[in-house]
């Protein structure tokens, strides 16, 4: 009986890690993690989620939001994260101060959550305390019936307090950590690998947040390993190579280049491009009629396609490495921060706790895209939703339908953690950073 | 665009730049005329529904007109107030 040939035997040609430009694309060695068990409490236990917050979302950078949403001095906007709501607000000289959002007099908010605005100072609703927008109390009606506000230095013990912030991919970044290390020792490597996608000249095209019902972690993990998409997106099949996956650990973060329109060495049909493997030929530059080669180098076609037009082309094609003229470079930035990146586009997932329930989270859907000049550009509304009451397409639709019942059966008594193999060094890696913030279990 | 009352009029030159706004009188009325980051108009009531101060001086966001006084910001296709401290949303008139 004739034998098939095993295609994951056949190496996927990729770029040559001194290749001269763009993001490094050789293989990082793999850290050894060991095998054991990830305990399902982290998943489920409510004390687990006090710990994470004491030891890890008070300690990391962590992502405020899109500066392009606040260009002039005095524009705001409000960003939660668990049970603490933050203000980034434009100073006159164009730094972005963050704070929290808290009057220190009764403790109202002084903005809407999930907000943005403008003004040129805050007041807040309640009482009418004000503060510059750097975080200098201005004024409190009646102050002469306080007493104890009386003394000189009461003002600057009644500012707002502030976070440490930082910019970086046009994206302020924040930290409630008054220690710890700076934004960019923090980062590592990740400034480096990043910049020549040029994020920072993106442009914001849609923006969701929706309220999944899972934890955090279970969301992240979900988009940290490949080995889920034969299960899950076995649609993809056709056009994406789930096997021939390089993981990389970099530092606290991490990342995969997952080859693009090429077929996975499970898809059966290895001889004839699929209706999808057409689509991506057109979309990228090649025409589908005219393309004789393997299913498997039309990724390579691409590549070439887009080299060829390089110097006259919005997208940054002529500082990106090959590999990335076709491939999903997909990062993330511990704890919480996702990237898809393409050469034209990142779609962003930012995974938040929720204030007080292990169970549930918030997925921010973010989209980008290089836009040309001409085109006219309008920032999205910010449109929040229920779990399962609008589509996010068909692949996170799957993902979003699955997340829920894993969550749900990380309960069960009859569960004894995550067994995580090769394909999932991923997540295997995010549980061994986490532990260096929050401890042992 | 329709006024406050019955009828079209003539609320002056289609000449304001992206993202910017202006207070014209249209008929007897004052009505707020904006332009939006990718060059649509709109005619709103000229007052903040919150503390009835102008609107003029505010900022256009996206779809959306930020109160210079409070922060209230309201959706310029509808009127409809998208947050505190406004609750009640403000007049929009076809343009």
């Amino acid at each position: 009986m004739a034998t098939a040939f095993d295609w994951k035997q056949r190496p996927l040609q990729r770029v040559a890690p001194d290749h001269p430009t763009g993001t490094p694309a050789g293989k990082f060695p793999d850290p050894d993690l060991g095998t054991d068990r990830i305990p399902a409490a982290r998943y489920t236990s409510p004390e687990y989620m006090k710990r994470e917050w004491t030891n890890l979302w008070s300690k990391v950078w962590l992502l405020g939001g899109r500066e392009e949403l606040i260009p002039e001095s005095g524009d705001w906007l409000s960003h939660e994260v668990g049970s603490e709501s933050f203000i980034f607000v434009r100073q006159p000289d164009g730094a972005i101060k963050g704070f929290f959002n808290v009057c220190p007099h009764r403790g109202n908010r002084l903005v809407p959550k999930d907000a943005s605005g403008f003004s040129n100072s805050f007041r807040c609703g309640y009482h009418h305390w004000e503060w510059q927008t750097d975080g200098a109390l201005k004024n409190i009606p009646d102050r002469e019936t306080f007493p104890q506000l009386q003394a000189p230095d009461t003002n600057c013990k009644l500012g707002l307090k502030e976070v440490r912030t930082d910019s970086w991919g046009g994206f302020v970044w924040f930290t409630m950590n008054k220690d710890g290390p700076s934004f960019r020792e923090y980062m590592g490597v990740i400034p480096q690998h990043l910049d020549p996608y040029k994020f920072e000249a993106m442009k914001l095209i849609d923006w969701k947040t929706i309220r999944w019902d899972c934890n955090w972690k279970t969301s992240v993990d979900a988009f940290n390993e490949t080995y889920h998409v034969q299960g899950i997106h076995p649609e993809l099949l056709s056009w994406l190579d789930d096997w021939n996956v390089q993981i990389d650990c970099l530092g606290i973060h991490n990342r995969y280049l997952v080859p693009f329109t090429t077929p996975s060495p499970r898809y059966e049909d290895q001889e004839t491009p699929s209706a999808m493997m057409h689509g991506f030929a057109q979309l990228h530059g090649v025409d589908p009629a005219a393309y004789e080669g393997q299913p498997r180098e039309l990724r390579l076609a691409i590549q070439r396609a887009k080299r060829a037009i390089q110097n006259d082309s919005i997208y940054p094609y002529a500082a990106l490495n090959d590999d990335q003229l076709s491939d999903d470079y997909h990062y993330m930035i511990f704890p919480n921060v996702t990237m898809n990146i393409y050469g034209e586009t990142m779609l962003m997932f930012v995974s938040r706790p929720h204030p007080t329930d292990p169970d549930k989270m918030f997925f921010d859907l973010l989209n980008f895209a290089h836009l040309s000049p001409e085109t006219p550009h309008q920032l999205p509304d910010h449109t929040i939703y229920d779990h399962g009451q609008i589509s996010l397409g068909q692949v996170l639709d799957q993902d979003a339908h699955n997340l829920p019942i894993v969550q749900e059966g990380m309960h069960s008594a009859a569960y004894d953690g995550l067994i995580l193999g090769a394909q999932e060094l991923r997540i295997r890696h995010f549980h061994k950073i986490l532990e260096d913030y929050v401890g042992p279990d | 665009m329709s006024g406050p009352t019955e009828g079209w009029f003539d609320a002056g030159a289609a000449d304001l730049a992206l993202s910017s706004l202006q207070c014209r009188m249209v008929g007897e009325s004052r009505v707020l005329i904006v332009r939006d980051g990718v060059g649509s108009y709109f005619a709103v009531s000229p007052d903040c529904s919150h503390a009835s101060l102008p609107l003029e001086g505010g900022r256009v966001r996206g779809s959306a007109i930020l109160c210079p006084h409070h922060g209230a910001r309201f959706d310029l296709r509808s009127g409809r107030a998208l947050g505190p401290p406004a609750w009640t949303g403000i007049a929009s008139w076809p343009v």
